[in-house]
């Protein structure tokens, strides 16, 4: 049987909230360590609902821009960025651990890409389409991945 | 986790002397280093001492523990009022090999209790921990730093307006060096701020790093010991206003401003602040990830900590400056600084 998860995580969230953290000095070690627990619970949860959007719709953006940047072979791009750019192949990758892996090559290869266009640029050669389009890809990745920590963010870590 | 037996024999030894130990107790918070607070009995007498150890995965920060000491010898011959650093080892077997220092004990505390009563007398107080604060952080950056041998311990900007570039190029360093994953959102920020460096910094100023509740050592509202120099560099010292634990956001930042400026005799422009605004963020976010949530990552720690002040912080960083990102400085800056999370203010919060 499947069990709700919600119902789960709000077990565990009282029982450290309302069960152990009460009664404890705030600025005592017993105490940070169960408001880290609860802030990491948090932020679990979070991670549980959001991390499938997250890696497909990530992805599928990142894969996007960087098949585009292969085939318009900018000036500024390494030979060897170009040829594993070219390399990218489609979204093959059916379970959430493949895709995040795919995730964080994607990531790095983007960081490449950005730190060599930083090269170009202060060398004086700012691709301004580049960059408008990187912006507004690293836009949608940012308002789309926060939602893993916006309970978090908003709870003491420690 | 040294014990109190071993803690007895290793000071005995150092200090030559007999040692019993009364008391031994870590306190909270400290996350980048351990810190334990020693009450003994040194021949007979009672002596109160700290000591301070790295953890067992590493330092929490880009300096050793080394460094940390003697920035303290060097300010303990100044008017800035610190601990007495004794001495550091490392290598040892007490303390598994790890590096440390011993420190004399200050009397007061890291936190300061019912700063968030209400009422008109605790709003004054807040006003008056802010204010003690920042004219504690001018002493800081008006201090004579050559004339005490700071430059031989920390590297300086070649010039007061190189202060910005030689500080965005050691933390751009040390994310490409350190950083645990792979971000393109903090490389394009990096791109777009290396473009808005100000070059307008009056002086070359020591700058404290983290400051502020949780820092430093206060007692009856005071600071009575500046204390956690491991992030210490040259540089321009309005860093510091941004690094305050949520202390400096206690009373109204454009009086706390102001005040500054009339007490280090410069006055601040708007882009040099919100550079230091947007950039403080950033450099907040690369130690954190870099220096301590890496330990985790990396799976030289378990510590739990390590990854929820990702979870809160650096994480939260990370969003905000995705949306500073091309804009201008100013607008920029408000995102950044949208709200300081008061990290220990409000662990003296009185419960009801």
């Amino acid at each position: 049987m499947i069990a709700d998860r919600s119902r789960l995580f709000e077990a565990i969230r009282s029982t450290l909230s309302d069960k152990l953290l009460e009664g404890l000095s705030p600025a005592s070690w017993p105490a940070s360590h169960l408001r880290t627990c609860l802030t990491l619970l948090a932020y679990l949860e979070d991670l549980v609902e959001s991390e499938e959007a997250i890696l497909s719709e990530s992805n599928a953006q990142m894969r996007a821009l960087l098949a585009d940047l292969a085939a318009c072979k900018p000036a500024w791009l390494t030979v060897d960025l170009a040829g594993r750019l070219a390399m990218i192949g489609q979204d093959a990758s059916p379970t959430i651990r493949q895709r995040e892996a795919d995730y964080q090559l994607l990531r790095q290869l983007l960081v490449e890409v950005i730190r060599s266009h930083g090269t170009a640029q202060r060398a004086g050669q700012l691709d301004a389409d580049f960059q408008h389009r990187l912006r507004a890809c690293l836009t949608d990745l940012n308002a789309r991945e926060f939602a893993v920590a916006q309970r978090s963010t908003q709870m003491p870590p420690f | 986790m040294p014990t109190e037996i071993q803690t007895a024999d290793y000071l005995a030894q150092r200090l030559g002397a007999p040692v019993i130990v009364r008391s031994l107790k870590q306190t909270f918070p400290g996350l980048s280093n351990e810190t334990w607070i020693v009450q003994a009995e040194v021949n007979g007498t009672p002596q109160g001492l700290v000591l301070r150890i790295e953890p067992p995965e590493g330092s929490g920060g880009p300096n050793s523990m080394r460094f940390e000491y003697d920035v303290y010898r060097t300010l303990f011959a100044t008017e800035i009022p610190v601990a007495e650093a004794l001495w550091y080892d490392d290598g040892l077997d007490f303390a598994e090999g790890r590096p440390h220092m011993i420190r004399r004990l200050v009397d007061g505390s890291t936190t300061v209790d019912g700063l968030h009563d209400s009422g008109d007398d605790a709003a004054a107080r807040r006003k008056r921990i802010a204010f003690e604060c920042v004219e504690m952080l001018a002493r800081v950056h008006t201090l004579d730093w050559r004339a005490h041998g700071f430059d031989q311990l920390i590297p300086a900007p070649a010039s007061p307006a190189e202060c910005w570039r030689h500080e965005f190029g050691i933390w751009q360093q040390h994310w490409w060096t350190h950083g645990p994953y792979p971000s393109p959102l903090i490389e394009e920020a990096l791109c777009w701020l290396e473009e808005l460096i100000p070059s307008d910094s009056p002086t070359v100023s020591l700058v404290k790093g983290n400051n502020g509740i949780g820092e430093e050592i206060w007692k009856d509202d005071r600071i009575v010991a500046m204390s956690d120099w491991e992030l210490t560099s040259l540089g321009d010292g309005l860093a510091d206003l941004f690094w305050s634990q949520g202390t400096l956001g206690l009373a109204d930042f454009g009086e706390i401003l102001s005040h500054y400026e009339a007490r280090t005799g410069h006055a601040v422009s708007p882009e040099r602040l919100a550079f230091t605004g947007v950039f403080s963020a950033l450099k907040q976010f690369i130690c954190g990830c870099a220096f301590w949530y890496s330990h985790f990552h990396h799976r030289r720690s378990q510590r739990a900590q390590l990854f929820s002040a990702r979870a809160c912080f650096m994480l939260e960083f990370e969003h905000r400056l995705g949306q500073c990102i091309g804009k201008p400085l100013d607008e920029a800056f408000a995102i950044a600084n949208k709200s300081n999370k008061a990290l220990y203010t409000e662990l003296g919060r009185r419960r009801s």
